[in-house]
């Protein structure tokens, strides 16, 4: 009796220090600007926190990453001749998911990127938390990606140079875009499952632009500068839409000022089964 | 002549040896640095001008060098603890920095084994420097298929993007693309009406049915009810916010009372719905079987399924025709009126049965009374015998 108490006693342990068992390991990785005048950067990130942001000038990028080395492997890919770089985090097991233990650390990558080339930008990110400035890098063209995660991206600085194309994925998330106006990008797109999702339109507006917004369940705020011209074509289904500020001509809504505004903004909004919200914020 | 003609010719080798050794050196400029730190190993990977990389790692009591192992140290002693030490110090460095870091690297009292693998290493570091090299301008267009698929043909320079020509809202869809969205709306909502009818016959066979049976019995009174019941809803949630308040009390259970109000229309409309979906799909399906079709196991599942197909006929109806202009109007009306109407009966119907507790207009009929069952219980009426009795041979 008193053997098997004892056996069940390690296996307890045992099980115990297994569970919790988690090999972690930091990456930490830099290189400087050699001369690279336009650059496509690929970011994967499986899961966990994640920081992006403009780096120090004379960084082309640098990123901290923290993870268990059994389960993930770094990604840090730079192909000078093609001007490509891959940087993030992969599973080793092709999860796409991250399971954690009890008492376990969420794994989390940090990473600056230059602010003085012109990038073609992909990131695709799995379930995170997800904190994104992308104010003050050059971006060119920019697709984000991300699964079941609670995204906040924000451009708190106008982008330098213009941009040809925003794309941004959410799968089931909390999805929070702020000051898409400093973006400088003519075409945007946002592609949403399930979640509540903000689109701000604030920033600096050099340009008149359009966005497509598809959002399948869940509820859509649009923050909308008063100085903007915005007309909106929705095809909606069991979704409510908030109007005020709105005139509907010909099954479009335009605000007040869309045929005065210096910028204009057309909206092309699909949503079904929920709601979607507008407020008119007074820029800056 | 000779000997200044020989001087010509030693100084252009030397010229030469010099360029090669200065094409050599910029090869090994180390241009990133990557430093990776866990309980297994330490390790410094530096990435060369000329594509390649020196990886110095210690892991496992082995010293490794480009994956070679070159010396061997302690577990925890001084060689380790002094490495550790200066990658960590180093992850904040950029990568000029930590290069000169690494080759003034210096661990003193180190003995034996230890200090030869010191050695290897600071011999490994000697030949790298760190002074920017200038790579050449990235080639965007010589980007693999697998980015260049992302990033499909688009200009990269910002001067030669296209000026955004429409200053207009977007175009309208065309027809192909509607009848696409139209159809996989109509699919999504029968499936998730499907699923919940599914689920409310799962839990609550016994009332679906008895809702069911008052809707179709008692039809008008449940049309008269719902209709009521419609034009009541709103006095009533204004009555019970209005009594809460004069409570006083109350006042603290408002929001959920508001909250608990709506909930429950919208359940009893859902559930009415469903139920009626039911009702039309068993008398479909009796009626079926009435005419002698078989139908393996009719079930309540299979009462909701059909009834929903039927009700939603018409909103897909809509949705294919939504090409041929103006008739899509006319399945639209049709579609929402029969909707309105299937919804407002199955509310009153929720409403008169109290959410399928009360059976008074329910009435199960009796399957006998009708010549529904008679392809399946032949009459048991005994032949008369024949005048003489005898069998027939």
């Amino acid at each position: 009796m008193k053997r098997t108490a004892a056996v069940l006693a390690l296996a307890l342990v045992w099980l115990a220090t297994t569970a919790s068992a988690q090999t972690l390991r930091t990456l930490t990785s830099a290189r400087q600007l050699h001369g690279e005048t336009s650059l496509i950067v690929d970011v994967t990130y499986a899961g966990g926190d994640l920081k992006l942001g403009p780096a120090s000038p004379g960084d082309l990028y640098r990123m901290d990453l923290r993870y268990d080395e059994d389960q993930f492997t770094p990604v840090r890919e730079y192909d000078q001749d093609a001007g490509v770089l891959r940087l993030g985090l992969r599973s080793l097991h092709g999860h796409t998911t991250i399971r954690h233990g009890h008492g376990e650390e969420t794994p989390s990558l940090d990473l600056a990127l230059t602010p003085e080339v012109p990038l073609q930008l992909r990131v695709d990110v799995g379930a995170a938390e997800a904190d994104v400035e992308f104010g003050g890098i050059e971006l060119r063209r920019l697709a984000y990606r991300t699964g079941a995660s609670e995204s906040k991206v924000r451009f708190s600085r106008p982008n330098p140079v213009d941009c040809d194309a925003l794309t941004f994925e959410v799968g089931a998330a909390d999805f929070t875009a702020s000051d898409l106006g400093n973006s400088n990008c003519r075409t945007m797109s946002f592609h949403g499952g399930v979640g509540d999702v903000t689109l701000d339109f604030g920033g600096q507006w050099h340009a008149s632009a359009e966005a497509n917004v598809k959002i399948g369940i869940g509820s859509l705020k649009l923050m909308l500068p008063r100085e903007l011209g915005v007309a909106i074509t929705l095809n909606r289904f069991l979704a409510s839409f908030d109007r005020e500020g709105f005139t509907k001509r010909g099954g479009v809504y335009y605000s007040d000022n869309y045929a005065t505004a210096r910028v204009r903004l057309n909206l092309n909004v699909d949503a079904a089964f929920g709601g979607i919200d507008v407020n008119w914020t007074d820029g800056r | 002549m000779r000997s200044p003609a020989r001087s010509l010719l030693a100084l252009g080798l030397m010229l030469a040896a010099a360029g090669t050794a200065a094409a050599q050196q910029r090869r090994d400029d180390v241009v990133s640095h990557a430093i990776a730190l866990s309980q297994r190993d330490a390790t410094l990977e530096l990435d060369l001008a000329s594509g390649k990389s020196r990886v110095i790692s210690l892991q496992g009591g082995n010293v490794l060098v480009d994956g070679q192992s070159v010396g061997r140290y302690a577990a925890g002693g001084a060689l380790e603890r002094a490495w550790r030490k200066l990658l960590g110090d180093g992850a904040s460095l950029e990568t000029t920095r930590m290069v000169a870091a690494a080759r003034d690297w210096n661990v003193p009292g180190l003995t034996g084994d230890e200090l030869a693998a010191k050695g290897r290493i600071s011999s490994a570091l000697r030949d790298l420097s760190s002074a920017p090299p200038q790579i050449p301008a990235a080639a965007v267009a010589a980007a693999p298929e697998s980015v260049r698929a992302t990033f499909p043909a688009q200009p990269l320079a910002a001067e030669s993007a296209p000026p955004l020509e429409r200053e207009g809202p977007r175009a309208a869809p065309n027809g192909v693309q509607l009848l696409f969205t139209d159809v996989r709306t109509i699919v999504a909502v029968f499936i998730a009406l499907a699923m919940i009818g599914f689920g409310t016959v799962f839990f609550g066979r016994r009332y679906v049915e008895v809702i069911a049976d008052t809707a179709s019995n008692a039809f008008g009174r449940s049309l008269v009810v719902g209709l009521l019941g419609q034009l009541l809803l709103l006095p009533t949630l204004a009555m019970l916010i209005v009594g809460l308040i004069f409570t006083i009390v109350g006042i603290l259970l408002l929001p959920f009372a508001v909250i608990a109000f709506v909930v429950a229309a919208v359940v009893a409309a859902l559930a009415g719905y469903l139920a009626v979906a039911h009702a039309v799909g068993e008398t479909w399906t009796r009626r079926r079987m009435a005419n002698g079709a078989f139908v393996r196991h009719p079930t309540s599942y299979g009462y909701v399924f059909t009834g929903l197909v039927g009700l939603l006929g018409l909103w897909a109806a809509a949705a294919l025709f939504g090409w041929a202009g103006p008739v899509v109007y006319v399945f639209r009306g049709a579609a929402f009126i029969v909707t309105w109407l299937a919804a407002t009966v199955g509310f009153g119907a929720v409403l008169l049965s109290r959410a399928g507790l009360r059976e008074t207009f329910a009435s199960r009929h009796a399957g006998e009374a009708t010549d529904e069952y008679l392809w399946a219980t032949p009459p048991a009426t005994p032949a008369a015998p024949r005048p003489g009795g005898g069998r027939r041979e």
